[in-house]
Order: C-alpha cells, then structure tokens, then sequence
C-alpha cells in the first residue's frame, strides 16, 4: 500500500478501534431539555417529563463518565441533548472535559451562544459546533421550532463562532414546514462560507418522549406525483438508494463497535434512537457497560420479513430506525416498508424515462 | 527544547497522539499523529531536553546505535517547529 492508498488518519483510527470494539466515539446526551420546540424532535421533553421517567445525571456523574471513557479509548466526544446550553452547570462541566485530552464536538442549535457564552468558549475552544439549522429566517424558524426570533439568534451565533474561528457544520432535517426553504438555506451557507448538510430522515419519538414527527415528515416520493419541483428537492437532500446488498445486518451501522452513547439518565447503548439493549452505568463502570454492550449486540440480527425482500436496495433501515420506527431493530411494519416499495417504483420508473 | 504545555498524549488501539486541550485549541485544531518512538520523546520533550539528550534517552530504551537515534531525534525536531509546538528558546 502506497501513500496514495491510505485513508486520512482519523479514519484509519475509526477503522482500528472498530476492529477491535474499541469505543472511540462517545455521544453524550446531556439533557432532554431545550429551549425550542421542534415539531419533529424524537428527544424533546418538559422538565415534568423528565422528573416521571429518571433523572438527569449530575456534573459529578458525567465527569466520572468522562474520566472512565478516556480509559477505555475514547477520543471523541459529542455533547448533545435536547440543548445542551440549558443546562446550568453546562460552563463547568465543559471546562474540566476540554482539559481531559478529548475532542469535543457541541451539537446545538446555537440560540443561546451569545457575547457571554462566548467569553469563556472562546478561550478554550471545541473541536467543532455542529449546529442544526432550521431555516432562512424567522418565520421558518417559528413554523418548525415554534420559538421567536430563532434565525436571529442562531445566525448572531454562527457569526460569533466564526470571529473565533471555531469550526462549524450546518446540519439541516427537512420536514413540511421548511421544505420550501432549502434553498435558501443553501443560499445562506454558501454565504456564510459554511458546508450544510440536508436530510428528511426524521424518525419518531423514542424513551418517552412526543413528537408530530409522522405528520410533518416530507416525503414527497410517497406521492405518484411526478411533479418535476418535486422530484428536484428531493434530489436536493440525500439521495436514496440503491444501497448494495448487506447481508451481515450490524455492519449496516458505520458507528457499531466503536460508538456508545449516553442517554441524560445514564444509559449507555450504541445509538440514541434505541431504547434497548442498554446497561444502565449508574451501576457499572464505562469499560465494564461497553463490554457488555457488545456481547448483548453481537447476537442481534435483522427482521425475518427482510430476508429475501425484493426491495431491500432501497430499503433505508437500520437498526436505530426500526427501533424508532418500527418499535424495535428486529421488526418491520408495513408503513415502514411502503417506503422501500414506493422509492423502488419511483428510481426505475424515473430510469424509464431516462 | 521543550514541548509548549497544553497537550495530552493518547494511546488508542495501539496508535499514539498529541491532542491540544484547554486554550491550546486555539493554536492546533485537531490532534498530532506520534509513532511509538515520537510519544516516547514527547514525554521527555516536558522538561527541556538536548537534541544529544534526547538521543542519548532512545539509546537507552530501544536497540539503536547513537548515530541513528540522533538522526530520527533530528528529524523530529523538525516536524515540531513545523508544527510549532516547541516553546520558544532565548537563543
């Protein structure tokens, strides 16, 4: 293998710990609180929520995590929510986390990262802010996020970052309510000198939680229409399929053996759209739940109803959205797969015509 | 030399690390990819160290002869002032 051939190092990494089940990435889900209110949010819950189902972890707790999770071989870590800025101790505890040798991504949605938070962020930098942006303005922001002003905020943040030269990702769901403002999204952060990332893929809500999910989700190729508009914005947003046979079901999943994730009340799995298999750490260490975690996971496989299915190509489950979709990662349900049989007459009616 | 503080080694699936923490985010995004050999030197390299130094530690702990452990300790030199992690000297 020459040079030429090697892939860049942080996916050479990912490679490595993968092969040996070393647990590389960490998503940390702070809270499922936050300060919008986003129509198709699988995570979304009011403080009386939360208190009916468990309880937060506390600053100790998360650093304890934290300090476990470098020991046994993770480097990056992603903080996440709800958002994560609601938090109170939020300040602290990254502090002492960008002192522990991690690269730290922040996931938010940015409205509350103003002259203030940026004071203290600035002098010690993230890795990146992945920053999911909504819309192009703030009526956008106030049909999908159902809050005031939203745009302004977040677009006051992405500015502030940028002074500080912290990197950022844009990172965008698609649903009926901003469907038609994709491109000037686009418009936006091609301005902004900022990659945007699209996608429909929203899933429905999971642990507990409540969403309008399934009546704001945009899918317009479930329509017979073959309005040209149509076809385009979706060409606009991830493509689908035709994805290659896989027939080793767990391989499907790019993170699986090499990512956990920590949900607010300390349960660790390896995706947050599933509820289960989980260890709960309130009653063991990181390495000790990981261990676990893979020896529980290893024995999964993928739904019956799928082996031999002729739509499978354009099938876009994985385990996660099953269980999200479906109710659990070994199940189906005929919704879920009029999606795959709707997109598969849709891509070789469209090669027809071609 | 000496390394500038701000860094913490990382040894993951047998691969080794310098990543920048705290304030040294500002001066290096992302992480330095280190050989065995380079973690070794960059532990010595928190204190101040002699490129003879420093040669002198490689000859103890591998199975190198003085000429070559000088030469890689060169060569690494090199890579951190590029990288410009190295404190600055008053000479």
């Amino acid at each position: 293998m020459n040079d030429c051939d090697m892939p860049p190092y942080p996916e050479l990494l990912r490679r490595f710990a993968k092969a040996q089940r070393i647990p590389l990435f960490a998503q940390l889900e702070l809270t499922a609180r936050c300060n919008f209110n986003c129509r198709m949010c699988y995570i979304h819950m009011d403080d009386k929520h939360i208190k009916k189902l468990g309880q937060e972890l506390t600053t100790d707790e998360w650093l304890r995590i934290c300090r476990e999770a470098k020991e046994a071989g993770t480097l990056y870590i992603s903080l996440t929510g709800g958002e994560i800025f609601t938090r109170p101790d939020f300040q602290e505890l990254y502090t002492k986390l960008s002192e522990m040798g991690f690269l730290i991504t922040l996931m938010t949605n940015a409205s509350m990262i103003d002259e203030k938070v940026m004071s203290w962020l600035k002098k010690r930098p993230p890795y990146m802010v992945r920053i999911s942006l909504y819309g192009s303005n703030n009526d956008v922001y106030r049909s999908v996020c159902q809050v005031e002003n939203g745009f302004c905020r977040v677009d006051k943040a992405i500015r502030l970052l940028q002074e500080a030269g912290i990197p950022i990702v844009l990172k965008s769901i698609v649903i009926k309510n901003n469907a038609s403002d994709i491109r000037e999204m686009y418009r936006y952060a091609s301005e902004r000198k900022l990659n945007l990332s699209v996608t429909e893929g929203i899933a429905k809500p999971v642990r507990g939680a409540s969403s309008e999910a399934s009546s704001v989700r945009f899918e317009p190729y479930l329509e017979e229409s073959k309005n040209p508009d149509q076809v385009r914005l979706k060409k606009l947003v991830d493509g689908h399929g035709p994805f290659p046979h896989r027939p080793e079901y767990l391989m499907e999943c790019k993170p699986y053996g090499s990512t956990f994730t920590v949900s607010w009340d300390g349960k660790m799995s390896w995706c947050s759209f599933l509820s289960n298999p989980y260890v709960d750490l309130n009653n063991c260490s990181v390495d000790e739940a990981w261990q676990k975690l893979m020896e529980i996971t290893s024995k999964i496989h993928k739904p019956e109803a799928c082996n031999n299915c002729k739509y499978e190509e354009y099938c876009l489950r994985c385990p996660g959205v099953l269980a999200a979709e479906c109710g659990s990662y070994d199940q189906v349900s005929e919704d879920f797969c009029q999606r795959a049989k709707r997109l598969y007459f849709l891509y070789n009616g469209i090669k027809r015509e071609d | 030399m000496k390394i500038k503080s701000g860094f913490v080694i990382r040894e993951i699936a047998g691969q080794y690390m310098a990543v920048p923490v705290g304030e040294r985010v500002n001066d290096l995004h992302g992480m330095i990819a280190l050989n065995e050999t380079g973690a070794f030197i960059w532990n010595l390299l928190e204190n101040e160290q002699t490129e003879d130094d420093l040669a002198k530690a490689l000859i103890e702990e591998y199975d190198v002869s003085y000429e070559d452990a000088l030469e890689a300790v060169k060569e690494f030199h090199e890579l951190l002032i590029r990288e410009q992690v190295l404190e600055a000297t008053n000479t």
